[in-house]
């Protein structure tokens, strides 16, 4: 039997001095992994600045990005092979399965997001600080 | 004689809340997990949460995914 194509969910942590180009350039290798790898990226863009639970590296904030997509296993695991390689910049990354409905449902999300972003944009940078 | 042991309780029946409002179990949303773990961080046992089996199980690896994730703490150590 053929091997299937998943959806999948990458959550990952950057350290919250991270350089902008820095950040560009991992960004940059996780979307050639998909690329390669046959991969459909539905949703790929920042979920959230946040306080740490706990201090990792010294670090007590940390930048949430997200990554949802649709690919075979080998793909997962090449995008994960690659947030490993970067593990200075890269706090944590987690990849978990997810039912192809709530990848549906993310999709929906950053259409409606794009429309409110200007509005939405600064009230949240005020609330974090 | 009644022992107090023979005492009868009436616990207010629990219904699961993830089955009955159809709420998602996702490991992003930690304010929904916190309510779900106790003053010192443990996770709620069944027989407090009210979930049922499916849900509580669904809601331990969520849990534990948030941890990871620093989202939730382990413990009040940190």
């Amino acid at each position: 039997m053929a091997i299937k194509s998943k959806y999948y969910e990458t959550l990952y942590v950057v350290r919250p001095d991270i350089k902008e180009e820095e950040l560009a350039k991992i960004q940059q290798k996780l979307d050639e992994a998909l690329a390669a790898n046959e991969g459909e990226v539905i949703r790929s863009d920042k979920w959230a600045q946040r306080e740490l639970a706990y201090e990792i590296k010294d670090y007590k904030k940390g930048t949430y990005y997200i990554i949802v997509f649709k690919a075979l296993p080998g793909a997962a695991a090449e995008l994960e092979r690659h947030l490993r390689f970067y593990n200075t910049d890269v706090l944590r990354f987690m990849t978990v399965v997810i039912s192809e409905n709530a990848a549906m449902r993310e999709k929906a999300v950053p259409e409606a997001k794009t429309q409110t972003e200007p509005a939405e944009a600064p009230a949240k940078a005020e609330g974090e600080n | 004689m009644e022992s107090p042991r023979d005492k009868k309780y009436f616990a207010k029946r629990k219904v699961c809340r993830f089955c009955t409002e159809s709420i998602e179990m996702d490991y992003k949303n930690a304010e929904m997990l916190s309510r779900y773990i106790t003053d010192r961080k443990k996770i709620v046992p069944r027989r407090n949460s009210g979930l049922c089996a499916g849900c509580q199980r669904e809601l331990a690896s969520a849990i534990k995914r948030a941890r990871f994730m620093a989202l939730l703490p382990y413990t009040v150590l940190h």
